[in-house]
């Protein structure tokens, strides 16, 4: 049976991670480039950038937890979440 | 960053006079589909959780719905701030000379255009609906002597005042121009207009 690694799993979040960022700065840039100056236009800024700090937090928290280097097969991905299940 | 004491292109006795963004209900919506959004998956998780679905024990499905959950935050941060950034950059500034009117569509489309208070022909607005009765917002219309499409100031607050403060000003600056078309003087629009102003300005 073919075995893949856990960390493939990584690459499509990686993308959106990506795209995020992405949106991000280009958000930041249009505030610096074109909004009124005003202190609520920075607070706006750093609101942006506080929620997206939080958030890659967070994630980065919980996919650091991860063994990212374990292998499995197709037939692991069969879903039985049950209770006899639990780790 | 645009300022307001220097506009671009501004004339040298040139103030602004009025302000505007759109009502803050409409970033009360955004607020709102934001929540909703984040709401989902705690739904669902509880949901799997009275079903005995136990998916974050899962070897596989559990890392996978990590990296889902952290997709769909990721996501929903991106389109809340486009939104609120289109809301931030969505601008209409009356000065004692013109209407300038900055409007941003996305990210990659903004809408920036002018129109000299001389020019203007006639000024409508408009409250339809019974939030926008209740919170007192809606449309001013601002229509020029050119042939153009003429001005939308959406959603904003007290329409009826805002009106009248940009009459004012038409009929000020027209006034001025007709009877001195070089000379502006200092207080030009500042008296007729201070207690709209008060009202209506929304930094």
């Amino acid at each position: 049976m073919i075995s893949f690694s856990l960390a493939y799993l990584l690459i499509p979040f990686g993308l959106i991670f990506l795209l995020a960022l992405v949106f991000f700065f280009f958000n930041i840039f249009h505030l610096k480039r074109y909004a009124i100056k005003s202190p609520a236009t920075t607070m706006v800024m750093l609101a942006y950038t506080v929620s997206f700090l939080v958030i890659v937090l967070v994630i980065g928290g919980y996919i650091a937890t991860i063994d990212w280097q374990k292998r499995f097969e197709l037939g692991d991905l069969v879903p039985t979440f049950q209770a006899s299940q639990r780790l | 960053m645009i300022c307001l004491d220097k506009l671009p292109n501004s004339q040298p006795q040139e103030t602004v006079q009025i302000s505007l963004r759109r009502h803050s209900i409409d970033l009360f919506r955004i607020f709102f589909f934001t929540v909703l959004m984040l709401i989902v998956p705690v739904i669902i998780l509880v949901l799997m959780r009275l079903g005995d679905v136990h998916v974050l024990n899962h070897p596989i499905w559990g890392p996978a719905s990590v990296l889902v959950l952290g997709g769909y935050l990721l996501i929903i941060h991106a389109l809340t701030i486009t939104e609120i950034t289109d809301y931030w950059l969505d601008v209409w500034i009356v000065t004692n000379e013109r209407i300038i009117n900055a409007e941003q569509h996305g990210l990659f489309n903004r809408l920036v255009s002018e129109v000299h208070l001389e020019q203007v022909q006639d000024i409508t607005s408009e409250t339809k609906g019974f939030l926008e009765t209740f919170l007192t917002y809606g449309d001013v219309y601002v229509q020029t002597a050119a042939e153009r499409e003429r001005f939308r100031f959406k959603n904003v607050d007290n329409p009826d005042d805002v009106k009248i403060t940009i009459s004012q000003l038409v009929t000020t600056c027209k006034n001025t121009h007709n009877h001195s078309p070089r000379a502006i003087s200092p207080g030009i629009g500042a008296p007729a207009t201070s207690q709209h102003h008060d009202a209506n300005v929304k930094l």
